[in-house]
This record gives structure tokens, sequence and C-alpha cells, in this order.
């Protein structure tokens, strides 16, 4: 439940001395004194506490230190942690519910400094007839910055005490009527970051594209795939210097993404002119490949290591051992790819493509229609060969179409996300989900048995390099067994889910979001 | 998220004591939490310095007629919440055996909590009924303080013959001893007698220390009132112990 509270500036000119001692004179607070403090702010790469509405802190005062999540908008404490330095993963933490809560936000992201705040409080409280607090006030006056310091507005803060709402009420009644206070456009945190420059949630994974369903079809597609190169940029460092995995992560999804819309729109741009691109981003998913299937066995390698009797599981470690070194060395070389020029002049020619494509295009096929008759005709293709392709898999059809289906899947599921925000939004989000549960079993069904192949892989790799301990091959064997089991379950599960996805309702939204050439309400 | 509750079926035995003074604790290390007062006494509410009151009493709330988030009240601790008592919890019994599936009730009310605070705490009145077996198939712990008597060591066998009858044996028992007088021989007896016979037993103990019941006049838990006292150590160093039966920290 968000908190209920309110967030006032102080003018400039206003001293907090008079101000305190008219809020003294009116309500009976009681003045808990001043506090200084320091406050480093962080978050992930990607905002995700910022995104709850939370924002995280290292504060130190003379005699203590602690972790601090607050809620973002009144400054409200929600949880803390003493005695602790900011750790860079939540696994860090000992374990108990502020480490089980930061988890369940950050997941595997490394926590980063966003901006440093100095803040003097002065705190008072407001008390019921049974001598209960039952709200609290402070002065806040802020300064920001790493290095040298940028005076922030001062604030008022008052936020009540759950279930007594009434009197931190009239406290901003006050406030308002008798203090003329405007109430704060944004948090301390927003100003602070604003004070160099900074805006949070500068980065998402999932970038909206403002789409206008009449634009002509190239100009769209240049925006997004423009987007799309600045997601693949701006995860570059993270990913060579290894701060999560989730920066190549990020940069893999943004690259097969590109990849995709360059094969599946190529209708709106000049062949000649893809074609080197085209070549270049496959060698760019290449390279990419080998650092992210190794993250992905570290990450779940726990829970791999769950399939087996608990017995088995300590043979694994030379094996988790050998990952991690073949880890060091891939990304080594990932990360040296990544500053060659070749990358280099792939990104940069890349964007000038998108900026100026050149007079060529124009004869491209679809690039003058509306954007809308061409996304309409590219998903409902899409929707079709995998509608088709899916109808045709029987329980003995071989592995392979059910792989291939997956790439079916995909592409569809990357041209809806693409063009969402041309499409009712209810409508495409329902759509999206059926769409979601499908890929989900293919890519547990893929995943599965790439994983199972990768494990004999690494396992031979391995024996090449010195002798293997015979428990720790049949573990890693065993594993790959249990894997198989699972993707045999994946398997069976296909039909239903599949069937689910291809019922009544969901063809009859299909039609209604993308057939062309259809009539409008 | 965990849940414990204080438990006992002998009355005055330091139940609300302990929820009060471990619940304060783990707020002030920075977690949630939350004390539900289940006594119809609402003793717990009144150290909280909040009036035992529910807006349509405990049916209103057992029968989803008011939700659990309307009804919560902060206290003068950041980050310590109650859920307070109402005098109709004396029929929450009635209310509950009305509703076909009590425990499913309770499990209804707890989910919000669940999703909020990192400790529940509930402190429950002193008998065996609908309600506490409810809270006996909720709870991740119970936390049973025992005065060191012959008669308590009765109760506390009751209280593990009703969970075998009910066959709830599963549920995590923290028994530990609770308003320890070592001046009386009977209890150093028994404190060097029962954690052999039962080694689940916690090895911290409350003393029995005025500045507990001061609790009642000062309305504040004693690591507030007397931070430096040995009861408040005596509390930090029973959570501390609790915490790691419960695997945390
Ligand atoms: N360790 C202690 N030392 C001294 N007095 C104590 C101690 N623990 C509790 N008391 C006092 O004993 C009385 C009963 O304690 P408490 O209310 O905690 O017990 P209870 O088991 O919750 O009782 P009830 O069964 O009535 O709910 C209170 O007046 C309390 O102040
Ligand atoms: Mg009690």
């Amino acid at each position: 439940m968000s908190e209920h509270g309110f967030q006032f500036v102080i003018s400039p000119r206003d001293p907090v001395e008079t101000l305190k001692i008219r809020l003294l004179r009116t309500f009976p607070l009681v003045d808990d004194g001043e506090m200084p403090r320091r406050r480093q702010f962080y978050d992930t790469f990607d905002w995700r506490l910022y995104g709850k509405g939370l924002t995280l802190e290292e504060e130190r005062t003379e005699q203590t230190r602690r972790i601090v999540m607050r809620d973002l908008r009144t400054g409200a404490v929600q949880r803390w942690a003493e005695n602790l330095e900011m750790p860079r993963f939540a696994e860090e933490l000992p374990r108990g519910p502020f480490r089980e809560r930061l988890a369940s936000i950050i997941e595997m992201r490394a926590l980063l400094p966003v901006t440093e705040v100095r803040t003097h409080t002065h705190q008072l409280r407001l008390r019921d007839r049974e001598d209960k607090t039952v709200a609290r006030v402070e002065i806040e006056l802020a300064a920001a910055g790493f290095s040298h310091l940028q005076r922030l507005g001062k604030r008022l803060q008052i936020v009540a005490v759950r279930g007594h709402p009434d009197p931190a009420n009239q406290l901003a009644a006050f406030a308002t009527e008798h203090l003329h206070l405007e109430p704060a456009s944004n948090s301390l945190l927003d100003e602070a970051l604003a004070s160099h420059g900074r805006t949070a949630q500068d980065y998402s994974s999932q970038p909206a594209v403002d789409l206008d369903p009449r634009e002509p079809a190239h100009e769209a597609v240049r925006r997004i795939l423009l987007r799309l190169a600045h997601t693949i940029e701006v995860n570059v460092q993270g990913t060579r210097e290894h701060v999560d995995t989730e920066y190549l992560h990020d940069l893999r999804v943004a690259v097969r993404r590109t990849r995709s819309m360059i094969g599946q729109l190529r209708s709106v741009f000049d062949r000649d002119q893809l074609r080197p691109y085209r070549d270049e981003f496959r060698w760019l998913g290449g390279i990419t490949g080998p650092c992210r299937d190794l993250d992905v066995y570290l990450l779940a390698f726990d829970d791999l290591a769950a399939i087996l009797p608990a017995s088995q599981r300590a043979a694994l470690e030379p094996f988790r051992a050998y990952l991690q070194k073949r880890h060091v060395e891939e990304q080594r070389r990932l990360s040296e790819w990544l500053t060659s020029t070749r990358f280099r002049s792939l990104m940069s020619n890349w964007r000038d493509f998108l900026v100026h494509p050149g007079p060529l295009y124009e004869s491209a096929p679809d690039a003058k229609r509306k954007l809308k008759k061409v996304a309409d005709e590219r998903i409902w293709h899409a929707y079709q060969v995998l509608r088709d392709r899916g109808r045709a898999i029987k329980p003995k059809t071989k592995a392979a179409r059910v792989h291939r289906l997956r790439i079916h899947a995909k592409k569809l599921r990357y041209l809806m996300e693409f063009f969402r925000g041309i499409y009712p939004r209810k409508k495409i989000g329902v759509y999206v989900g059926a769409l979601k549960r499908l890929q989900q079993n293919l890519g547990d069904f893929h995943d599965y048995h790439v994983q199972a192949d990768a494990l004999r892989k690494f396992a031979a790799g391995m024996a090449q390099e010195g002798p293997v301990d015979d428990e720790t091959l049949r573990a890693i064997e065993a594993l790959a067994r249990g894997l198989g089991k699972k993707q045999k379950q994946a398997r069976k599960q296909f039909h239903n889910v599949f069937d689910d996805f291809d019922q009544q309702s969901n063809r009859a939204l299909a039609r209604e979001l993308f057939r062309p050439g259809k009539k409008k309400k | 998220m965990r849940i414990l509750a204080t438990y006992n079926l002998k009355g005055g035995v330091g139940k609300t004591a302990t929820a009060i003074n471990l619940a304060w604790l783990a707020a002030s290390e920075g977690a949630r939490t939350i004390v539900w007062d289940m006594d119809p006494q609402g003793a717990a509410s009144f150290y909280l310095r909040t009036r035992p009151k529910i807006r349509g009493g405990s049916k209103a709330l057992l029968k989803g007629k008011r939700e659990v988030d309307e009804v919560i009240k902060g206290t003068d601790y950041e980050n310590l919440d109650l859920l307070p008592a109402d005098f109709s919890y004396r029929h929450m019994d009635v209310h509950l055996e009305d509703t076909k599936k009590p425990v499913k009730r309770i499990i209804r009310l707890l989910r919000p909590l669940r999703a909020e605070y990192d400790f529940i705490f509930l402190d429950c009145a002193p008998s065996i009924s609908t309600v506490s077996e409810t809270v006996f198939k909720v709870v991740d712990a119970l936390l049973i303080p025992l005065i060191p008597t012959t008669l308590s060591l009765r109760t506390f066998q009751q209280i593990v013959d009703f969970l075998d009858k009910k066959n709830l044996q599963h549920v995590q028992l923290l028994p530990f001893f609770s308003m320890v007088d070592r001046r009386k021989r009977m209890h150093t007896d028994i404190m060097t007698r029962l954690p052999l016979e039962w080694p689940g037993m916690l090895l911290s103990s409350i003393p029995y220390a005025s500045d507990v019941e001061k609790m009642g006049i000062r309305r504040s838990a004693v690591g507030e009132h007397a931070a430096n006292s040995v009861a408040a150590q005596a509390y930090r160093d029973l959570w501390s112990e609790i915490k790691s039966r419960l695997d945390i920290y």
C-alpha cells in the first residue's frame, strides 16, 4: 500500500526557523531535533526500484550507517538494514527480509550509484490524546552532487502514521493555506538528478517509440531501428565491464530485434543497401552468443543442480569452476570485439544509413505506404505462418519443426511489439499475453534441448583439458538426462498450449486486429 | 515473510510482553512488522497506544465486509503496525465456526499482510479454540513462554498433545522460559532439567523484571524505556536466537 503523505517546496526566502515556529505554535508538535545525513542513492541500470516507486540509499549520520528503502513520492521510510554497506547484488546481503524484498525487485541486476544528497533535517512529530505519534513532519535542506555540491530546494514533508490520515491532512491544509507552500512537483531524488543533468528512467529495455498509423512505413521503421541501435550502444559498456548479466542480455535482444526487423521489413528498404547490415548483425549475434550461454548456465546453476539428488550435487562443483573459467575467456574475447573497428563502424554506418538512407529506398515497394497497412500485412502473414505450421505439428512430428515454430512465434511477437502503439492497447495486450504463453512452452522445449546438448559439449571440453572425476561426469550426464525428461514434458504439453492459443476467441481477435483489408468500424 | 504467534493456553505468562518486545526489535532493525492483537482484552493494542476497536468488529473483518487495509494502525515506531483488538473477538470463534472454512478465512485476511510485511506477530488469547487451531495452521513458528513451574510444564505437554491429536506435529515449537526468578529453587531446577528432555527449547530466557511490568505504565517496549536493562538484553538475545532458528540473518 502506498504511503499517505505530502511534500511541499519551501521558497528560498522563507527561513526554516520561522516556519518551524509557526508550526510549533499551531500544532502540539514534539521537536525531535535536527539530523544531518549523507545519502547515496542507488538503483539498477534500468531503474527497477524507481519504477516501483521506491528509492534505495546508503544513509550515514555521525554515528550510524544503514541501507534504507523509501517511498519515492513521500520519502517515508519503508525498510532498512543496519550497519551494512550497499551491496552490488542482492545476494550479497545477509539472508533476511531486506534481502528477500530487494531481490524480488532487482533480481540479477547490479546496484549502481546514481547520486549523492546531503540533507539537514528538522524532525517533528504530532501526537494524539493517547500520546501516540500520528504524523511525522520533516523540514529538509538538501544539496546534491558527488564532488561539488549544488544546493537543492528546501522541502516540507508530512507523512501520516497509518490509519490516522486526519492529522496529516490538517497539517497539509495549514501548509497550503497559512504557510502558502506549493506542493512539490518532483521527488528529492528527481531534483538531485536534474541538478547534474540526469533524469530517472533514462533507460528501459522496452523503449516506446511514438508511431502514427498513417505515416510512411519507412519512417516508422527507421525510428524503431534507431531506437534499437541506441539500446545496443548504451549496453556496450556494462557488457564489457560485466557489471551484471542483463547488459549483454538486453544488447542481444536488441540485436535480435534489429535482425528480425531487417528480415521482416526488408520491403521498405533497398535490398542491396541493406545486405551488408544483415550480415554484420548476424556476426554480432554470433559473437555475443557464447558469453550469454555461459551467463545463463551460471545464473541457473543452483536451480539446475537441484534436479540432482543432494548427494550428487557436490560433484558438479568442478564443472561450475570450469564454466566460470570459460566465462572469463569468452568475456575477454567479447570485450575485445566490442571495441573493434568492425563493431564500431557497423554501428556508426548503420546509424548513418538510418538517418540518411539516400534516395534509393524510394523505389522499395513498401517504403511510402502507410504504416498501418504494412504492419497489418506483415503481422497477418507472420500469424498465418505460425498458425498453419502449429496446426501441422502432431505428436510424432520431428523436433526440428517444433524448434522452427519457436522462431515463427518470435517473429510474430517482435512485429507485434514494434508496432504495438498503433493498435488498441487492451486488445493487443490480451493477444500478446496469449502468444507469450505459447512462446513460454516453445522456449522451454528449446532451452532444455539446447542446455542438455551444451552440457555434454562442455563436459567433453572439460575432459580435453585434463582428467575429470567420474563422479563429475556422471553428475553432468544425470543433469542432461534430467533436462531431456523436462523437454519431453514440455513437448507433451505443447498440444494443449497450442490449442489454447488457437482457440476461437484468439482467432477472432487476431482477425479483428490484423487482417488486412477489413472494413473499418 | 514469517508469521510468528505467541501462544500458551495458560494466561499471564508473558505472551503479550513477548509479542510487543520482539515485534519492536524486528521493526527497529528495519523490517516491516505488524502485530495482530487477537485477544479481546486488547493488551497489545494498549501497549501500542491504540484503541482496541475495529469498525464493524471481528465479524465485518472475517466476513470480508471490511478490508484489513482499512483497520491497520501505525504506531509510534516507524515500521511497526498494529491490527488492533476488538472486544468482539471474544465471539471470533463463533464467527469462525459460522463460516464454513475458518482456516481459509484467516488465510484470506493474512494475504495482504503477507505481501506487505516481513514479520507478522499474532498475539493470541490464552485458550484452545477454533481461533488458536487456525493460528497453528498458518504460523511458521509458535513462540511459547513458559514459567518454570511444574504446572506450566504440564500445560506445555497439553499443547504438544493437542497438536499431535490434530496432526499438526510439523508446527515449529519454540518454547522458552519467561518470568524467570533465579532466587526460586523450583525455577532453577526446572531450567536445568527441561532442556535435556526437550532439546528444541530455546536457550534464551526472560527474567522476571520490573522493567517489563513498566511497559503498562510507559506504554512502550522495554528496549524503548529501558534500553540498557537486563530485560531488554534478554529480549534481544531471544530475538537473535529465534531468527537463527528461522534461518535468517
Ligand atoms: N518478564 C516479566 N517480568 C515481570 N513482569 C512480567 C514479565 N512478563 C510479563 N509480565 C507482566 O505480567 C503480566 C502478564 O503478562 P502478559 O500480558 O505479557 O502475559 P500474557 O500471557 O499475554 O497474559 P494473558 O494470558 O492475559 O494474555 C503483565 O502485567 C506483565 O506486565
Ligand atoms: Mg496477552
